[in-house]
Order: structure tokens, then C-alpha cells, then sequence
């Protein structure tokens, strides 16, 4: 045995695609079913096109979200926690920009009173005010904290600049945002956006059978809907229209570390070159032995981390180096970046990062799916974008086929880095 | 959890779990090495060796390239008590892992350029995490606030930061071959591969790597605190913050499991006590956490919070007083226990459902003395009765027992 020889590897060409089914409620709700796992506990989600892109008013979107759980007519928040406590249950709530959700993760013998009340609170929330005042009090409370974070300005900062501060997905909110919601705006919201034509479900589990006839009386028998009922049009977005401004520096005086972000906006998971340009990201900075990494981490110590990443969203998507730098070394940071943004558009990839990069994508992908609520996750992405599972196939094969003139020419169409935004926060009085 | 154990004779500890469901092998070696085993003038030296375990080995110059060639991910954490690295491979490619792990258990590098480098990337660790985040400095203060002897007082990331920057090469090869051995490592493995062909490739690899002479633990016991302890720091966060830490036993004790469930009927979930009355009825806090360190030796059971606008800290922690009155005075409820073991028990089941958390927890239990201990576990919890816990509680939350760190506004924004 030689230790410096590396046992022989076999590149994984093939994905072991798990079967999963789609159905309708009677009330017209679309539904996936995917059986998975060995253990007897299960998920069912409900996602609702009611991000915050569908708001009037700032703020409107998530605090409707977050307060869904808060009480029902004869339930407090506590009680209706309390319930899905005792039965080992719990529930997430969470609201981005194109989509709000709740996911129930639960034993399976415990399923059905679970989703009884869940049905309850969805259907029939109070948004009592003093539990509503509680909620903005304490979101301010922790957003003041954000606010000194060099990371979370940086974050903000950018998102105005790339989709414009007048765009849905490019719109922030701040402190002073919170105190004019209303439980009426949060009524209102709930009424137009968390109902049947916005909504989609998915349930994962081991034994989806027995689950299917519970989902379809509770959330489909016992919700109706409404003869009367408009649903609201989608609302189509506006053009993006990019800040004029490419650079941003905001000082935080106490801080010790300057957060940077350098990017554009680009396109969905839609796009033809998403694919593509999902390896180049991987190569620049998407996983550990990124050329980001390397550099910026391991060559010169300037981090405890970077990372490039492309993001979809359902009507547009960005581009986005993200990592937080001695203070002093921010700008040769930034400098770096570039080049290395620039040599992906301009040389080719050598064949040995070509094949480790394949090797280590496939194998991400693998993992990607691998586990029963990992899988969820994974089609939930695809099919808010109206794709499934076959993408990670298709996904798969481009993987393994693409060549370096395909790579560089994806980085020279779509990674431009003279209409980059970069944003630098940090304390700013050594930088040089 | 089913598995198969081997020995061999090198000291090297084996466990495999085979799950045939997933594509993958998860990989995980343990070592018995932590923040405690560290000199009290090279603290954060543990967590600094572990960031150049990735900075080649002897006939390996990087961990990481031929691990990702392979179609692998890989990440390690150092906590208080011991150190673990973990992989993960699609099943066809596992043996680059045995090559790679088993390489540099047998011996690293030591590069100086990796030290140097790692060294930086270290600081800013240590910045990012606990300088420039408020609060992110609260545990380098309250540690050695409650502990005075035992190691705990540091953090794992280290005392301060020229502890780091003073790091030698002569320092990382007297750790090395002081505490990285296969006799004192556990390996396990979880996915896709039989018992045998672990064995099989166990031997072939780490077979040959001889057992070392580990360095004897001596860790001083801390003695029992007699008096009350408070710390302020004046810092320019938005609102003030508490937290009160009170000395508990360690992993083996019942004790262990009876303050977990408390920590839980405390703060684990929106129906909570410290949660429902602090910050939803009485709105003095803008959010409450309470629970235990967790550590092998005795540890730490933590009430912290963030104070809501206008209330004073004195306010906040009077309130945690009361509430902690009532839990001797106006014992929990059965339905209030049987709460929290049903959500004990639903989250022990979720974290065993991949495999990366499987082979991690079989290493783990083996480290506490026996992997056959995680089917134990949940009759453990099961067994607290109410009349423990407000035994417990009447002995551990003595005033005297308590060490408090408050954070004020500095007066800057």
C-alpha cells in the first residue's frame, strides 16, 4: 500500500430519482406526495404564493405570516402552541419574497389532531391586536440589533442597489416601517392572499396513503371555496431597474470587520443558462476549494470565509459574492474578487478543476436528495418554479458534459463585474 | 440504533451502521481531545489544530481537493470537550476517505505556511463570531465570571486573540502526537456499506498506525461556588441583556437530564413559561432562552435575555427570580413534563434521520462510554418525575450558586 496514491475514484453519472405523485384537492388545491423515510414521523407543507413582492405596505407580508399561529376565536398563540407541543409536534413559519409558508413536521400517529388545528388556525385566524403589538415590539427590538451588524447592513444596502429601492425585490424594510401596521392590513392580506388558488402542498413521509385522506378533509372538504370569492390577479412585476450608483460605503464605526457584497441581478431557474452558470458559480465560489476560497481564505488569510452564489427568485434572480474582511484589507479584497471574476470570463478551466468540480457537484446533488426531508426541500424549489425532480437529471448530465469554452463563454455572457454593485460596510477610519 | 463494533489493535475504536436506503457513506472520527485538555497560556489551541488538520498530511498536500475529486463534503467543529471531523462520499468512492482521514492521523505536515495562514483565518474567526456581533462577547465573559479553576473558563475559540497569534510549529507537534492517536479516536460510519467491508478497509488503512502514548488528563475540579457574582458591560448595544448562569453536574448525572427537561418546560417553544409570561404577558422581554451547556464535566444552566424597550436589568432578572420561585413553589404540572419528554423524544427521532447525524451520534455516545447508551437515552428522560425536578431546582438555583453578567448601553448609539 502507497499512501500517496489515491484509491481509484468512479464518477456517479446516474441519480436514483425517488417517485413521487401529484394529485388535486377537491377544492382545487395541487398536492405532491412523496413517500420517504424509514421513520414514523412526516411533513406536510403548505406554501402560499404571499411573499412580501404581493404586499401594499411593508411589513404586511411577513407580520401575516407571523401571525397566523398568534390565536383563533377561542384559541390564545399559547394554547394553540401548547397543543402542537404536547403532541411532540412543531411547526415553522417563514415569508421571503415570492412565497410565505407553514410546515408541520409531526409523528405520524399524532397527524391528525395536528392538522385539525392547523386547519383551525390557517383557515380561521384572529390577529389580535395585543398579540400583534407584542410581535412589533419585539421584531424591533431585534432588528435595532441587526442594525449594528455589519453583515445585515451590507445586505440591505445591496438589495437596493441591485433591483432598484422601488422594486418589490428590492424593497427594505426598516424600524420605522413596523409601528404603522395594522391587525386590519393583516386581515386583509390573509383574505386575498392564504387561500386555495395561491396555495400548494406537499407531503412527505413513509406512509402518504394514510395521510393523503386527512390533508383532503382538512384542508380540502372543510375549505371550500367561496362562491363570492375573487382571487387576486397575480400581480405582474415592474421592469428592474438597477441603482445608477455601483458603490457603497457605509461606516459602522464599532465595528471590527468590514462585510462586503459585490453582484448583480440576473435571471431564475427558468433561464437556459441557469444550469451553466450554477457550475461557474460552483468554480469562482461555491464550495470550499472555490477559486475564492483559495485565494482570499487560504492564500492570504484576509477571512474565516467567501462564497459566490446564484439565487433564483420566481420573476428575476442575482448574482452575489458575499464574506466579512479585516477591516483593512477590504478593498484589495474587493480587487480580488475581480480579477477572479474576470478570469472566469477570460481563460479556460483546466481540466483538473473541470473533473473535480464535476465529481464534487454530483456528489452535492446526491446529497441534495438524500434523506427524506432534504428531498422535500429540493422539490419545493422546483416546483415553485413549476419544474420537479427531472431537472437534477438533466442538471446532471449538463454536470458531466459541459467543456471549458461552455464555462467561459456562460462567465464573459452573464459575469460583466463593471456593472457590479459592491457594498462595504465596516468601520472604514484604517482602510487605505 | 443497530450496529457493529470492532476493535483493533491499535486501540482504533469502530462502529458501523448500515442504512442501505441512502447513496451515500457518512464518515466520523472523534477525538478525545478538546478545549479542557489546553494549556492555560495556549488556549484556543485545540480549535486552531483542527482548522490544520486540513492543511495536508504527510503524503497528502490537501485534504480537501481529493475529497471533493471524489464527490465529498467534508467539515469538522472543536467544542469544550473533544474534537470531530466528518465526511461524507457517495458509497462507490468511501475509500478516499479512509485514505485521506487515515493519512493524517498518521502524521500531518506541519507546515509552517498552513500554521501562519491559519492563524489569520483564526482571528477573523474569533472576530467575526465574538467581536463584531453585539452580545457575541457575552460567553468570553461569563465563563470565567463561573468557573475560576476548571477549564471551562475559556472559550474554545480561546482566551484572547495573541494566544493564537503566539501558536508555534513545535507547540502543534507535541499536540499532535500527544492527543491525535487511533487509541484515542472513535470511527464511525453510517449509509450505504456492510459491517466486513468497513473492517476490511479499517484495517488496511489505519491498521498500520502505530498506538501513542496519550497525554495524561489532569483537570482541576471546581469548587463549589459560595458566593453570589455579577459583571456589567458597558458595550453600544441597543438594549440591555442578562444572563445568569448556575453550576450544575456532569453528563452522567441524573441530574443531566432532569435540568434539560426543565431548560425545555423553561424555554423550548412558544408555549413556554419564561416565554408566555416574561415576554408575552409581562413584555419585559423581547425574547428569553434558558439552557444547559451540556458539557461531559459539570456545566452550566443558562437564562439569558434581551430586555424590552424601556425595562431595566434589574427589572428582567427580578422576574427570572420569581419564576424560578414558582417552579418550587407551584410544582410543573404533569401535562407540563409530559410536554416536553413527547418533544424530547419526537426531536431524538429526527435527529437520527440521516446519515451524517447517525454516524455523529454513535460517536458521541461511544465517546460518553457506550454507544449502546442512545437506546437508553430516551428512557432516561422518560423517568423524571415532577418531584425531582423541584428537588433539583430548590439546590441548584441558590442565589449563591449564581453568576450574572448584565450588558448596559454604553450611552453611544
Amino acid at each position: 500500500m502507497d499512501r500517496k496514491i489515491m484509491p481509484d475514484i468512479k464518477t456517479v453519472k446516474n441519480l436514483p430519482l425517488t417517485r413521487t405523485e401529484s394529485t388535486h384537492l377537491s377544492n382545487g388545491i395541487p398536492v405532491v406526495i412523496i413517500p420517504a423515510g424509514t421513520e414514523p414521523v412526516c411533513r406536510v407543507d403548505l406554501v402560499f404564493e404571499a411573499g412580501s413582492r404581493y404586499q401594499d405596505t411593508i411589513f404586511q407580508a411577513s407580520l401575516t405570516n407571523q401571525m397566523i399561529p398568534e390565536g383563533t376565536a377561542s384559541m390564545t398563540g399559547g394554547m394553540i402552541a401548547e397543543e402542537f407541543e404536547f403532541y411532540g409536534s412543531y411547526f415553522n413559519i417563514s415569508a421571503d419574497r415570492d412565497e410565505a409558508d407553514i410546515t408541520i413536521h409531526s409523528l405520524e400517529k399524532h397527524l391528525e389532531p395536528i392538522l385539525r388545528l392547523m386547519s383551525e388556525v390557517l383557515i380561521h385566524p384572529a390577529f389580535p391586536k395585543e398579540e400583534l403589538d407584542i410581535i412589533k415590539a419585539n421584531r424591533i427590538e431585534s432588528m435595532k440589533v441587526d442594525d449594528q451588524r455589519v453583515e445585515s447592513l451590507a445586505r440591505k444596502q445591496f438589495n437596493k442597489l441591485i433591483f432598484g429601492s422601488n422594486h418589490p425585490y428590492g424593497v427594505v424594510g426598516e424600524i420605522r416601517d413596523i409601528e404603522p401596521i395594522t391587525s386590519a392590513a393583516l386581515v386583509d392580506f390573509h383574505s386575498r392572499f392564504y387561500e386555495q388558488a395561491h396555495c400548494k402542498i406537499m407531503i412527505t413521509g413513509p406512509h402518504p396513503d394514510q395521510y393523503l385522506p386527512m390533508v383532503e378533509r382538512f384542508f380540502g372538504e372543510n375549505w371550500p371555496v367561496k362562491e363570492n370569492n375573487i382571487s387576486s390577479p397575480d400581480r405582474e412585476l415592474p421592469e428592474i431597474q438597477s441603482s445608477t450608483i455601483k458603490r457603497s460605503i457605509i461606516t459602522q464605526k464599532d465595528a471590527v470587520q468590514t462585510a462586503l457584497r459585490i453582484g448583480k441581478p440576473l435571471f431564475n431557474r427558468m433561464h437556459p443558462d441557469f444550469m451553466g452558470l450554477t457550475i461557474v458559480n460552483t468554480i469562482l465560489g461555491g464550495y470550499f476549494g472555490s477559486r475564492l476560497m483559495s485565494n482570499i481564505r487560504e492564500e492570504k488569510g484576509y477571512t474565516y470565509g467567501i462564497a459566490s452564489h446564484l439565487l433564483s427568485l420566481r420573476d428575476s434572480g442575482y448574482f452575489v459574492i458575499g464574506s466579512t474582511v479585516r477591516a483593512e484589507v477590504w478593498e484589495e479584497t474587493v480587487i480580488e474578487c475581480t480579477k477572479e471574476i474576470e478570469r472566469m470570463c477570460t481563460d479556460k478551466v483546466k481540466p483538473g478543476e473541470l473533473e473535480l468540480v464535476r465529481n464534487y457537484l454530483t456528489g452535492q446533488i446526491q446529497r441534495s436528495v438524500d434523506g427524506p426531508f432534504q428531498l422535500t426541500d429540493q422539490m419545493r424549489a422546483l416546483w415553485m418554479n413549476g419544474l420537479d425532480l427531472s431537472y437534477l437529471s438533466v442538471f446532471m448530465e449538463l454536470i458531466n458534459s459541459i467543456t471549458p469554452e461552455e464555462i467561459r463563454n456562460l462567465a464573459a455572457r452573464h459575469l460583466n463585474h463593471t456593472n457590479m454593485a459592491v457594498v462595504a460596510a465596516g468601520p472604514m477610519k484604517t482602510s487605505v | 440504533m443497530e450496529y457493529t463494533r470492532y476493535l483493533l489493535e491499535n486501540g482504533l475504536r469502530i462502529l458501523v451502521n448500515s442504512d442501505f436506503n441512502s447513496p451515500m457513506v457518512a464518515m466520523n472520527i472523534l477525538y478525545d481531545i478538546g478545549a479542557r485538555d489546553e494549556d492555560p497560556s495556549l488556549t484556543g489551541f485545540a480549535h486552531l489544530f483542527e482548522h490544520l488538520m486540513f492543511g495536508g498530511s504527510a503524503n497528502i498536500p490537501d485534504f480537501d481537493s481529493p475529497l471533493q475529486l471524489a464527490g465529498g463534503e467534508n467539515n469538522a467543529f472543536t467544542n469544550n470537550d473533544y474534537t470531530d471531523y466528518h465526511l461524507t462520499l457517495p458509497f462507490q468512492n468511501l475509500e478516499t476517505g479512509f485514505w485521506l482521514e487515515s493519512d493524517r492521523m498518521n502524521k500531518l505536515a506541519f507546515s509552517q505556511d498552513s500554521l501562519d495562514v491559519q492563524k489569520k483565518v483564526v482571528i477573523e474567526e474569533y472576530r467575526q463570531r465574538y467581536l463584531n456581533q453585539p452580545y457575541g462577547d457575552a460567553w468570553l465573559w461569563l465563563k470565567p465570571l463561573a468557573y475560576k479553576v476548571h477549564p471551562y473558563l475559556w472559550s474554545t475559540i480561546g482566551k484572547e486573540i495573541s494566544h493564537i497569534e503566539n501558536a508555534r510549529l513545535s507547540d502543534v507537534k507535541k499536540f499532535f502526537f500527544g492527543h491525535y492517536a487511533p487509541n484515542n479516536a472513535i470511527l464511525t460510519l453510517s449509509g450505504s456499506i456492510k459491517p466486513e467491508e468497513a473492517l476490511k478497509l479499517s484495517e488496511k488503512w489505519f491498521g498500520p498506525i502505530p498506538s501513542r502514548v496519550i497525554k495524561t488528563r489532569n483537570i482541576p475540579k471546581e469548587p463549589v461556588q459560595t458566593e453570589y457574582r455579577y459583571m456589567e458591560v458597558q458595550r453600544p448595544v441597543p438594549s440591555p441583556a442578562v444572563y445568569l448562569a448556575w453550576h450544575m453536574d456532569d453528563r452522567f448525572s441524573r441530574e443531566y437530564y432532569i435540568l434539560d427537561l426543565l431548560s425545555d418546560i423553561l424555554s423550548n417553544g412558544m408555549s413556554a413559561r419564561l416565554f408566555l409570561r416574561l415576554v408575552k404577558d409581562r413584555k419585559l422581554f423581547s425574547d428569553i432562552d434558558a439552557y444547559i451547556t451540556g458539557d461531559r464535566d459539570p456545566g452550566l444552566f443558562v437564562i439569558s435575555g434581551h430586555l424590552a424597550n424601556g425595562i431595566s436589568p434589574e427589572a428582567g432578572m427580578n422576574a427570572i427570580r420569581e419564576e424560578i420561585v414558582r417552579i418550587i413553589s407551584e410544582p410543573i404540572t404533569d401535562r407540563e413534563l409530559n410536554k416536553v419528554k413527547n418533544r424530547a423524544e419526537s426531536q431524538f427521532l429526527f435527529s437520527n434521520m440521516n446519515v451524517q447525524n447517525k454516524a455523529l451520534n454513535l460517536a458521541y455516545f461511544e465517546w460518553l462510554g457506550n454507544a449502546d447508551l442512545i437506546d437508553l437515552e430516551m428512557d432516561k428522560i422518560r423517568s423524571v418525575t415532577v418531584a425531582e425536578i423541584k428537588e433539583t431546582a430548590s439546590r441548584v438555583f441558590l442565589e449563591s450558586n449564581c453568576s450574572c453578567l448584565v450588558y448596559v448601553n454604553n450611552g453611544e448609539k
